[in-house]
Formats: C-alpha cells, structure tokens, sequence
C-alpha cells in the first residue's frame, strides 16, 4: 500500500511536533520563521503523496499503520485515511502554510511560542484526520484545544480572554460527552466477545441496540455539532474569530470547523444507522436554520470577521443538510465542500487581515473606495466573494450543487431552502464588498496605502489557482472521493435494512477486508 | 459533418485568450496594444463562425448539429455532467449575435473609452463577457449553460458597476446581480429537478427522453419549465423581475448596448427556445410566458414613454421588447422569437450606439429635454438612430417590422383577438415613443447651448454597418405570411414538432386575415408614429402643457409604476428588519444570554462547592477515583 516503504501518515502527523521542538529552541525570530515555515512546506509536500498514489477505487482505509499502545486498556496506535479524509490533510498543511506567512510581520512577542503552538496544532489536527483507533482520535482532539485557546487568549484582540475561555468550555462540554460515549463502546465491544477495544473498525462489527444507538448518536453529535457549528451552538465562533489573530481565524475557519463534519461522517454515520434514520429530520432542520439564520445575521454585521465567521454558520449548515440527505450527492458534496469552505474561508480572513493590517479597522462604515487604491487585492477578494458565494466554473459551485441536490433529492423543500442561500449569500458578500472596496472612503483618511506586497501576492495566488482548478476539473477530487462517499452509504444502509428495535445484521462486508485483517492479527 | 471540433473550441477561446493577456500581461501595455488584443480576441472567432455558418448551411438538414466533448467535469454516481460544446442552427444564430454585434461595439469603445482611466479593466471584462456568452450559447447541457449564465451575470455587475466609486453604479450593479440570483434560484432548482428526474442535463438526451414515452407526469414537467423560465425571466428582465434593467444604465454605455440590449438581456429567450421540446410538452407553463410577455411589453412601453434619461427610453424599450420575443415563445413560435431577438439585437444596439454617439456629443448630457434639433449637427448619427427607431416601431420595410408581425399574428393565432389586440396596444406605444423620443432629441429647437463633439468615423463606422442591417435583415422574413422564411429555413427543424403543427393550421386557412390585419396594423402604427413625430418637434408646448395636466400620471410612468418603491417595502426593508431582529435579540439575547447564563449558573454553583477543594491533593486524588468508580460500574451494570 505505501510506495515509500515508510509510515507516511506518522511521518506527517509528527514532523510539524518535530519543528515546534526545532522553534522552540531557536532563539532568532528569522530562525524560528523558517524553520516553521520549511516545515509546513514539507509537510504540504508530503500530504500531497497520499493524493497521488491513492487508489480510488478502493474502498476502506489506505495507508493504514498500527501498533500496539496500552494493550490492556485495548488502546492502539492505529491510523490510517480513506477518500473521506484524503482531502483534509493537504487542506490542513496547505492552509498552516500561509498561516504562517500571514503572521509573517504580525506577531511580535513570544515569537518562538507562537509558532511552536502553530506546529503543536498542526500535529493535533492531522491526527485527528488520520486517528482511526477513538482514543487517539480523543487524544489528538483534545490536543488540539489548548494551543488554539493560546493562540486566541495571548496573541488575541482586545477582548481575547473571554472568546478563548467561551471557545474552551464550549468545546469541552461538547467532547466530554464523547469521552462518556468512547468508554460505553469500548465496553460494549468487550460485552460482544471481541475484548476491550476502542478501534473504530472493530466498532463497525458492533450490532448496537437501538436505544443506545440514540444515547450514543447523541453524545457524539454534540460535540460534533458545536464544532461544527451548528445552530444553536454557534455562538462561541463569532466571538472567537472577532478576537483571533488572522492565522487563527485561518486555521479555525479553514480547518477546526471541518473536523464537526469530519466526526460526524467518520463516526456517526457508520456506528449509528439507526439512531441517524430517527434524527436526520431534525438535524436537517438545524442545518436549514443554520443556512438561512446565518445568512441574516451576516447581512446584519458591520465588522468583516463577524461577516464572514456567519457567512461560515451559514455554509456550514448547507454541509450539514446535504450529509444528512443520506444519499451520494450530498455526501460526496459534503466531503468536497469541506475543503471549498476551508480555502474560501481561510482566504477571506486572510483578505480581511491585509485589510485591518492598512486601515487599522474592520468596520464596514469607515472603510470604503479602496477598489482604485489596492487593485492588485480587490481583484483577489472578488475571486474569492464569488468562489464563497458558489459561483459556477468556481470551487465553491461544485460543492454546492452537489450538496443541494443531495437535499432535493431527499425532499424538494429541503432542497429550496437550501438553495435560498444562492440569493443570500449573494446579498450579504457583495454588501460587503461594495462597502469595503467600492463607492468612496468613509472615513475621509487619505493616508497612502500599499497594495499586495509579494508575500502575500505569494500567499493568494496558490490559493486563487486551486480555487480555479477545483472549479475546472472537480473530477480530480471527486473520483478519489466517490468510492468512499459510496462507502459510508452502504454501511448506513446495510444497517437499516432490518429496522427493528435491535438491529441484528452483522456488516460483515463493510469496509473490505482491511478490518478482517486487522482483527485477525490480533 | 467534416470539420473538426477543434474550431468550436475556438470560439471561446479567443475572448478568454483576451481575458488571460490583457488580464495579467496589460498593464505593461500601450492603449492601443491592449485594444488590438480586445477587438482580435472577438473578431477572429467571428471569421471562424462566418465560415462555420456557410459550412452549416451547406450541410444536408440531418448533421447541421456540430458536437465536441472537452472532458468529464461532475463525475460522481450521484450524477455526471461534461463539459461538451454544441453548435446547431439555434445556437448558431446565436453566436453570430454575440460576435457580430460585439465586434463592432468592440470597435466602438475603443474610440469611446480612449479617456477612461479604467481602459484595460473595460476591455477584459468585455472579452471575459464574450466568453461566457458564447460558453452560455454553446453550452450541451443545462449545467455548462448555467455556467455561461452566472458568468454573464457576474460581466454585467462589474460592467454595470463599472465606475464603482459612483455610488450609484456600485448599487445598480449588486442590485442587478441579486436580482438575477433569484431568477437563478429557480434556474439551480430546475436543474435539480430535471437531474432528478431525467438523470441527465444534457440537451440531445433529454430531448430524446420528451420525444419517447416517458411515463414523466405533467406535473412534474410543469414545474420544471416553471422554474427554468423564473431563470430566464431573472436574466430576461420580465415583469416583476425586470427592476435590475433600468439601473443598469448606469454602465458605460457600450456595455448598455452589448449586454443589456443585444445578447445577456436575451440569453433568457434563447434558453427557452432551446429548453422547446420540454416546453411543448408543458402547454400550462407557455401560457403563463404569454401572459408574463404581454404584460411586460405592454406596462414597459408605457414606463417607456415616462422617461426623459434617453438610456432609460431604450432600456424599457428593450424590456418590452423582449416582452414580444416572450409572446413568441409563449405562442410556441419560437423561430419568430428567435428572428425578433436578432432583429432586435441588431436595432437596439444600434441605438445605445448612437445614444452613446450623442452623450459624447453633449459632454454626457442624458436628458432628451436638454437635446433637440440633434439632426441639424449630427447628421450621420441622427440618420442612423432614425433607422434604428423606424426598425424599433416595426414599420415597413424595415427588419423591426417582419419579426413583429410574424409574433403579433402567431400570438393572434393562438390566443385569439383580445390577446392580440393587447399586444397591438404594447406595439402602437412603442411607436408612441419611438416618434416621441426622436422628435423630442432630434427635432424641434434647440435646448441646449456650448460646443458639440463630433464623432469621428470609428464611432459612426459601427452605426452605419448596424443601420444597413436593421433594414436588411429584414430579407430573413420573407416570403411573408408563410411558415417557410429565409430564417425559419436556416433554423431547420430545431423547433419541429408544435411548428409543423402550426405550418399545417397556416396552410388551411386564413391567409387573407392574416395579411389585412398586418396592412390596418402597420398603418395605424405609421400614424401614430408621424403624430408622435409632429407633436414632439413642431408642437411641443402643446405637448408639454398635456403632460403639465397629467404630471402625476407622467410621474407614476416615470417610476416605472412604483415597481422599486414596492420592492423596497416588500422586500428590502422586511429583509434587513428580520437581519436585525436575528442579529439582536435571537442571537445576542436569546442564544448568547443562555450561553452565559449558564456560564453564571455554573460559576455560582461552583461557589456552594468551593468548599472541597482544600487544595490537598489526596482529596482530589480520592474524588477523581471515587468517580471513575461509579462511572464505570454506573455504565457496566447499564449496558446488557
């Protein structure tokens, strides 16, 4: 399976830890930038060489590694990456980079804790993408809290201490819910025979009682959803955007908002079909919400980071109805607009950074006319406005199309609210933009500005060129995720093809033989 | 067919190798270089179309249609949609539109933005525009189609809001953009469902699913017209969706003239010609396009005759005009709304050309009340813009003329004598205003002072090549009162199955109706017309003392029937209202006030417990334990 005769994914997870031990002991601030910013680019790299060597039309885990860890307690080292996460790793890398190169100037104190908790975070993240044993999933989670809530609570604005300590308890209460629900499988897995276990694929053999399954779903819904986030846990993410630095918001928007998703797919669909059958109405329900709530709400802000963290609730929510449709275009959309919304996003806020960076404001009733003064950056902000606002040829339209027609086909109104959010998103985005670039300045305040400087022509210009190639040649990305897409359907159908109080079926089949192989070893 | 897909490929090629030079190579260009590569970039692909065209014509009637299939670009089990290119009658009459027209008001601009300081951003949009109309135009299936179709809407909003430090123009051109997006909405929605329900979005196969036995209700079919035609309308300025247009006056005025009058603006006719086969079939919806048509026509030649902003005049004008193309194509005549759209193309960019011609004349005056006796000092642009409106009013033997009657009779046909009479009405006030607006500009006195720019030959070049077309193309509609035109031959069967019904009910009967309504019509029209003529140069302050009596009515045209005032109570207020009402009490107070309370609750209560944490670590060692006890053996016993 792995051309390299190396374990790729270890390799990945651990050499952004590698470079925040690397930082940590530098002591010049040229020194401590590029070593982190070598790293990441390697690590982009090497996230790229799982694109290309894998094969498609496999279904389950590829890449897979496993070791034993705590034996006793049934806890392995076991990771691995299917067509559902295969997208988010070079999504996670490519993004550390140019949060790295946006905090270039910015960030003047504790320089080498600064980007050490970049790298730390860039660990945690991958992990959680490519953690196939739960505890090690909880881990890599949990991991990834602390250096955000630093992030956020030293190099934040203002009113830093109150958005990291609401982001921090938000997400706690989601995933101590997660930890109840981790320990109740993993005894439900020994009660079967299989012994004490917390690997998701020996999960998947699990015949889990219906009135669990709801129990169970729940748990790890909430903390997915508030991830996610999902109305009405949302509030936290306006906050925390507001007063993150703008590689903060890159990451949180680009990469931490995606994992909600990530979980719910990874998890939620193929462990609880049942309890999925009896919620997805409603859940759809939080999602439209989300779609339309949002939509207002960013309609109603003048500061451009609350904007666009809105605009993310909205876009967000349009994931959640079409993963939720339960069927092949809303999941292959999901997963494809997962990474849309993290390039669009994360390059919105790199945008609005550029911006605050000259005028010193966000506020939407000061800036104004800066079209003719920074053409070099209005022209990237407009490619990004339409990509986020699913214009077609585009990133953003194929996911979207995708997405609502997993809703349409599920029921047409569905599909009809979702697809208001073609006339919102129009409303709100280029309000902002007339606001911000056209008509004549607000404020009155003459002083010069600079257009792009070549950072960040360096910065936006990958960015825009994947914006473009996703919107061009969609297949590239939508071919490797198909089989998986297909995947997480069957096992969600397998399941409730008898529904029943208890649900009998043994997916024996799920997943192909690479669970079977494992469950033999041991 | 012989030739090879490659030359279709062309086609959009050209304009985006425009876009991609001038883009991102032109600033290190002269004016002149950047212009050479804008008016090459549509001229070649228009000696490409011209041969392709003469090769189609050729053609035995079974391969007209050309095909080309670039690659795969939705691949998925849900559904798969390529990128594939389609050149038939309809779509090549289409492209010769689009470039012809485009081309010579390429040429224009370069002469009439030569000051601008915005020259490399004008042309580059103006190519990208080309690009995406021609991608619209050729596109094989419904998804590649709604590409071209945002694609041409995003050209429009930046060229609308072309001078975006203008307040004015930045919210004409997002207006237009918004409310082409709720067009849209049922644009993506009828995608959806004609996916699912067909499971494909290609045209050849769906019009091979219609023609078969289906077994797809009429429901179904209704619906999916329905919400294909609510795109059309959006991008179509149709009643009530038409409140865009008139704002989007303020772009530059050969953008007027491209986009919102010779190709975008009509994109919405061409898609239901090519959308016939499923229209046909959903007899209800085609109804309700005549009904939408003659109601635009008629209410937006009266907003016509309200307005004094000349690009106001042609922008109503132009709705209703589209109006009539709707008629056609509600009356299942879509050869005759295709040749509307054609002619109309041709006229009506002639006179935002010529329109254009006087602003640069005047220094940018707008107002035709400060114009007057323009013929006497700008004789070519007045002679021209004369031809244009002659075209415009439908009077013989001008093209305007051929291409309105076939639709008047067609709509008469179908819908019988008061349907018709109406549509009459929507065509004498165009001629109302037609006489109106020349005889106020052109005629009469003088009402304004200064110097007069005259334009040189690059600007009247254009005008004089539209001219002759506006009276030759009229040669397509002959023989008259036959089903068998120049234009319907060139079209072949691509509207076959209503249309030979429709020859079959021509041929039996009622040729000579036919041919005494078109002679009362066109005199009455004539009349009109030189009345309209008369009053508004010769006896003007009669004229003017009408209106005095009648100013609130003159206001009420002016405004377009209040159709924004009523979008802005409908609308736009209840939409920023309920922003609000989400944005400070749901959220802040509602959601945030649970969050926190929740967070105060929990701090209180910690409070009562302070008490155990003593700060020695046996406790808490002792607590942690004690819970992990309970917790696991609470979950031991619960599990079966």
């Amino acid at each position: 399976m792995n051309i390299f005769e190396l374990p790729i994914l270890s390799v990945i997870v651990f050499l952004p830890l590698a470079g925040a031990l690397v930082v940590s002991a530098c002591r010049k601030r040229a020194h401590m930038q590029s070593v982190s910013l070598v790293t990441a680019i390697a690590n982009f790299i090497l996230t790229l060489v799982p694109v290309f060597s894998y094969r498609s039309a496999i279904p389950g885990f590829q890449f897979e590694e496993y070791a034993l860890w705590i034996s006793t307690l049934g806890i392995s080292y076991h990771v691995g990456i299917d067509g559902l996460s295969l997208f988010l790793l070079p999504l996670t890398s490519f993004l550390m980079i140019m949060a790295i190169l946006v905090s270039w100037n910015r960030i003047a104190t504790k320089e080498n804790l600064y980007y050490g908790l970049f790298l730390i975070l860039e660990t945690s993240m991958l992990g959680v993408f490519v953690a196939i044993d739960t505890v090690l999933f909880y881990v890599f989670w949990e991991a990834m809290l602390i250096p955000m809530f630093l992030i956020i609570g030293i190099w934040g604005s203002t009113n830093r201490r109150y958005a990291s300590i609401k982001f921090l308890i938000y997400t706690m209460v989601g995933s101590v819910f997660m930890l109840v629900a981790l320990i109740v499988m993993a005894i439900l897995n020994q009660r079967t025979g299989a012994g004490l276990s917390f690997d998701f694929t020996s999960w998947l053999l699990l015949n889990i009682p219906h009135s669990f399954q709801i129990w169970l779903f729940l748990a790890f819904f909430v903390a997915f959803a508030i991830k996610v986030p999902l109305f009405p846990f949302h509030t936290w993410l306006p906050d925390a955007h507001v007063e993150a630095p703008t590689a903060g918001s890159v990451v949180l928007a680009g990469i931490l908002l995606k994992m909600g998703v990530y979980g719910m797919l990874r998890f939620c669909y193929p462990l609880f079909p049942a309890a999925i059958q009896v919620f997805t109405p409603w859940i759809i329900g939080l999602g439209l919400i989300g779609v339309i709530y949002g939509a207002f709400l960013a309609f109603a802000q003048t500061d451009m980071k609350k904007l666009i963290a809105y605009s993310s609730i909205s876009h967000m929510g349009l994931i959640i109805v079409g993963i939720f449709a339960l069927n092949m275009a809303g999941i292959t959309g999901g997963i494809i607009q997962m990474v849309n919304h993290g390039l669009s996003t994360g390059a919105l806020f790199i945008l609005v950074g550029a911006l605050y960076e000259r005028k010193g404001t966000r506020d939407l009733d000061k800036l104004g006319g800066l079209a003719g003064r920074v053409p070099v950056l209005a022209t990237f902000f407009m490619i990004i406005i339409l990509s986020s606002i699913g214009l077609p040829g585009l990133n953003g339209f194929v996911g979207e199309i995708l997405l609502l027609l997993g809703a349409f086909e599920f029921t047409w109104w569905v599909g009809a609210l979702g697809a208001t959010t073609v006339i919102m998103s129009a409303v709100y985005m280029l309000r902002m933009y007339q606001r911000a670039m056209f008509e004549t300045e607000r404020s009155q305040s003459e002083t010069p500005i600079s257009d792009f400087s070549l950072r960040e022509k360096f910065i936006m210009t990958p960015i825009v060129l994947l914006v473009f190639f996703i919107g061009i040649f969609p297949s590239f990305f939508l071919d490797r995720i198909d089989v998986s897409a297909g995947q997480l359907l069957s096992q969600l159908h397998k399941h409730t093809v008898v529904a029943g109080d208890t649900v009998k079926t043994h997916p024996s089949n799920t997943g192909g033989d690479e669970y079977e192989l494992h469950c033999a070893k041991r | 067919m012989t030739m090879s897909g490659m030359s279709l490929y062309f086609l959009p090629l050209a304009p985006a190798l425009g876009v991609l030079i001038n883009g991102l190579a032109g600033k290190h260009f002269s004016r002149q270089m950047i212009a050479i590569v804008a008016v090459t970039a549509v001229g070649v692909p228009l000696l490409i179309a011209g041969w392709l065209c003469y090769q189609m014509i050729l053609a035995p009637a079974t391969t007209k249609a050309m095909t080309a299939t670039l690659y795969q670009w939705i691949s998925t089990t849900a559904v798969s949609i390529n990128i594939g290119l389609l050149l038939d009658p309809l779509s090549m009459v289409m492209v010769l539109v689009v470039l012809f027209i485009g081309f010579f008001i390429h040429i224009y601009s370069v002469v009439y933005m030569k000051e601008d300081p915005g020259f490399r951003r004008f042309f580059v949009y103006m190519n990208l525009f080309i690009f995406f109309m021609i991608i619209l135009v050729m596109a094989d299936n419904l998804a590649l189609m709604f590409v071209g179709w945002e694609g041409v809407g995003l050209c429009s909003y930046l060229l609308i809001g072309f001078r975006h430090e203008k307040k004015s123009a930045a919210d004409a051109g997002r207006k237009a953009f918004v409310v082409n997006r709720i067009g849209d909405f049922g644009f993506i929605l009828g995608i959806l469902l004609v996916i699912v329900t067909f499971h494909t979005v290609q045209f050849s196969e769906l019009s091979k699913i219609l023609a078969s036995h289906h077994g797809i209700s009429n429901l179904t079919l209704t619906i999916a017209a329905l919400l294909l035609f609510t795109g059309a309308m959006g991008k179509s300025a149709q009643f009530p969706l038409h409140v865009w247009l008139p704002d989007a006056m303020e772009g530059p005025t050969p953008v007027s003239a491209l986009i919102h009058a010779a190709t975008m603006v009509n994109a919405g006719v061409y898609f239901m010609c090519r959308m016939a086969p499923l229209l046909q079939q959903a007899p209800y919806v085609l109804t309700f396009i005549a009904v939408i048509g003659l109601i635009t026509a008629v209410y937006a030649a009266l907003s016509a005759l309200g307005q004094d902003d000349i690009k106001k005049v042609l922008a109503y004008s132009t709705i209703s005009q589209i109006g009539f193309m709707f008629i056609a194509v509600g009356s299942g005549i879509f050869t005759a709304g295709m040749f509307h759209l054609v002619t109309h193309g041709i006229f009506k960019g002639l006179l935002f050309l010529g329109a254009g011609a006087v602003m640069h004349a005047l220094h940018g005056e707008l107002n035709i009340y400060n114009m007057g006796d323009l013929s006497g000092h700008l004789k070519i642009v007045a002679a021209t813009f004369f031809i244009g409106l002659l075209a415009l009013a439908g009077i013989f033997p001008l093209s305007g003329f051929f291409s309105k009657d076939a639709i008047l009779w067609g709509a008469f046909e179908q819908y019988g004598s008061w349907y018709w009479l109406l549509a009459v009405v929507g065509a004498l006030i165009t001629a109302l205003y037609c006489g109106k607006l020349f005889g106020v500009a052109f005629l009469g006195k003088q009402n304004f002072s200064g110097t007069i720019h005259k334009p040189d030959a690059v600007i009247t070049m254009p005008l004089a090549v539209l001219a002759f077309c506006a009276v030759g193309t009229g040669v397509f509609g002959l023989p008259m009162f036959t089903p068998n035109t120049l234009f319907s031959r060139i079209m072949g069967s691509s509207f076959a199955p209503t249309e030979a019904g429709h020859a079959v009910a021509v041929a039996a009967g009622s040729h000579t109706l036919e041919i005494v309504l078109t002679v009362a019509v066109s005199i009455i029209v004539i009349t009109v017309f030189i009345i309209a003529l008369r009053i508004f140069s010769i006896h003007r302050d009669k004229a003017a003392l009408f209106s005095a009596s009648y100013r609130k009515t003159g206001e009420f045209l002016h405004a377009g029937f209040g159709m924004d005032g009523l979008y802005d109570l409908l609308w736009v207020r209840p939409y920023e209202w309920i922003a609000q009402i989400c944005h400070t009490v749901i959220d802040r107070i509602i959601i945030d006030g649970t969050v926190n309370g929740t967070g105060k609750m929990a701090n209180a209560t910690g409070g009562l417990f302070s008490a155990l944490h003593s700060g020695q670590l046996r406790y808490y060692a002792v607590s942690i334990l004690a819970g992990v006890f309970t917790f696991v053996s609470v979950t031991y016993f619960l599990i079966p």
